[in-house]
């Protein structure tokens, strides 16, 4: 009761600039979502279902926790 | 902004303003004696048209400004934004329609609450248009500042 909500953090934009600068419309186009919703995710205004998230590690070929940080809600 | 936003915005605009104009022609109406359903079935086609030929010249105009991503389906973050304002609209509907049956048992156990069809109808379409309106507010706010 009472917690905050956990944070999903991410290093998506790192990760396109090491992929020799890869744009999110060509990330959006390979893992099926639109560049919005990478503008979201990469923005921690959305946090993917396990399914994208996966493709995402898949594209940039590291594992789910290279690509993601989970940030437990501070105790009240 | 996407396509979708920009559908969402046209629509919010197009069913506010079609929404002002039906309601302010039935209460014109009313104030004139004329509670007739007839009348009122006129004044509701006659918005009904004007919100569709709206809709379909902005999303043509939208389209054609961005066809590739008028082109793209629904992803998972524009399908979950959209079940959250169902579920706003599906609420506010709900009390609307809980609101119109209390009305109607009203007129029929008080003679003094006028319970007529005319008001009910409008009770119902009134119910229908503020959780539209709602859902699209919802739709924006999410696509603003986050799921």
């Amino acid at each position: 009761m009472g917690k905050g909500k956990p944070r999903i953090s991410n290093h998506i934009r790192e990760l396109r600039a090491r992929a020799d600068g890869m744009t999110q419309q060509a990330l959006a186009d390979r893992v099926g979502v639109t560049r919005q919703t990478i503008i979201a995710i990469e923005s921690d205004r959305y946090s993917p279902s396990l399914e994208v998230a996966f493709r995402i590690a898949e594209t940039f070929g590291v594992p789910l926790e290279g690509v993601f940080r989970h940030e437990p809600a501070p105790d009240p | 902004m996407s396509f979708k936003e920009k559908s969402i915005w046209g629509t919010l605009v197009a069913i506010t303003g079609v929404s002002l104009l039906y309601f302010w022609t039935v209460l014109e109406l009313a104030a004139s004696g004329e509670k007739d359903l007839r009348a009122l079935g006129g004044v509701g086609v006659g918005t009904a048209v004007i919100f569709i030929v709206a809709a379909i010249v902005y999303h043509g105009v939208i389209a054609g400004m961005n066809p590739k991503d008028a082109r793209a389906g629904a992803d998972e973050r524009d399908r979950l934004i959209t079940l959250k304002g169902d579920r706003v609209a599906s609420v506010i509907l709900g009390i609307g329609v809980a609101g119109t049956i209390v009305y109607v048992c009203m007129g029929n156990l008080y003679a003094r609450v006028d319970g007529n069809d005319f008001t009910t109808v409008n009770l119902l379409l009134l119910a229908f248009a503020v959780s539209e309106i709602g859902k699209y507010v919802c739709q924006l706010w999410h696509y603003r500042r986050g799921v």
